[in-house]
């Protein structure tokens, strides 16, 4: 599968593209944040500040959205890459697609 | 003189040459070849496949194609399709050599492929549900209200970042609750039909309706009022569905299986 990318307006795919990819960055760091904290190798103050900092790239990633239109077009990127993903990986680790295709075989 | 090639819909459990009556693709006369057992389902055509810069001429062809299987199924109790475009070509020997030179190589497989098909019929099944309801219902529970007012008094910035945790828990219990509700269709609809396949469900850009489960089944015909009774059941706890087909069993003779 490929990631369609607007020919028509180059500018706009690609910080589509890049946007989309930060976002999830983003999540992956926020998760890992939150596993430290509830391990206790993060202190609350280190949370907060994290905490903070998330809040503000949250903010300058909603304005630049909003200031190229590109809303929809993030959505759109994040879907298929979601798509690429259950392509190829849920196929390995969902329980009921690997009974399904022992029952076919 | 020998035709270059033959163009072949699918392959029957019948041992006669004989006319179809029935026009294939582009108006093509179809007919039966046979070699022992199983007889392929044919018309006379170049060694280049059918193709048109027209998408609704290729939907033509590939409708014609089907009729033909439809007709097969009819016909000879079952039908094993083969894929629109499925051109046999002369080598150093005629085209008709080489296909009941194939017919007869892989009786075998054509055998044991006949056997799981004959009499049944594919059927597409999509069951679809309201996604934003089963959210707020899967993430109602105890432990996320926990989470949720331990935030309560927080600071700004942790108070933030554990929101994206209350949110991914959220989405966690709801993804447990649609695998539960797939595997319980799975298996209420297992029960009813021969083999069943699970198509991987994809997040749709366009549809509206949120899709829970795509399967391909193989069926008998008298069996298929019992799926439609499991469907139309499913409609008072909220779920719609879409029930396509009959259709030439083609999810259940690929990859040789």
């Amino acid at each position: 599968m490929t990631i369609k990318v607007k020919s028509d307006n180059l500018k706009e795919g690609l910080l589509g593209l890049v946007i989309a990819l930060v976002e999830i960055i983003k999540e992956v760091l926020q998760k890992q944040a939150i596993y430290r904290l509830e391990s206790k190798s993060l202190k609350e103050e280190e949370g907060e500040k994290l905490g903070l900092a998330f809040m503000k790239l949250d903010e300058t990633l909603e304005n630049i959205k909003k200031e190229h239109n590109l809303e929809k077009n993030t959505n759109k990127i994040r879907t298929e890459l979601d798509n690429l993903v259950d392509d190829n990986l849920k196929k390995l680790i969902d329980p009921l697609l690997l009974e399904a295709n022992k029952h076919v075989q | 003189m020998f035709n270059n090639a033959f163009y072949v819909y699918g392959v029957v459990k019948f041992g006669v040459n004989l006319e179809l009556n029935e026009e294939g693709l582009t108006g093509k006369d179809v007919y039966l070849i046979n070699n022992g057992k199983f007889s392929a389902l044919v018309h006379d055509c170049e060694e280049t496949p059918y193709t048109d810069k027209d998408p609704e001429k290729i939907k033509e062809l590939i409708i014609a194609h089907n009729k033909i299987l439809d007709r097969a199924m009819e016909d000879f109790d079952g039908v094993i399709p083969l894929s629109f475009n499925t051109i046999i070509k002369k080598g150093k020997s005629s085209a008709r050599f080489n296909l009941k030179k194939w017919l007869s190589d892989d009786k075998e497989k054509l055998e044991n492929v006949w056997n799981r098909v004959k009499g049944k019929r594919e059927y597409g099944i999509r069951v679809y549900y309201e996604k934003d309801k089963l959210f707020q219902e899967a993430s109602a529970n105890k432990e996320i209200k926990k989470i949720e007012a331990s935030i309560e008094d927080k600071t700004r910035g942790l108070s933030y970042l554990l929101q994206g945790n209350v949110k991914s828990k959220k989405q966690e219990v709801f993804q447990n609750k649609v695998n539960e509700l797939k595997k319980e269709f799975y298996e209420k609809i297992k029960g009813a039909v021969e083999e069943i396949v699970i198509n991987p469900s994809r997040i749709s850009l366009e549809e509206e309706k949120d899709s829970l489960l795509s399967l391909s089944v193989l069926v008998e015909e008298k069996k298929v009022y019992q799926i439609k009774e499991i469907l139309e059941k499913s409609k008072e706890k909220g779920f719609s569905f879409h029930l396509a087909g009959p259709f030439a069993p083609y999810s259940f003779v690929e990859n040789g299986k």
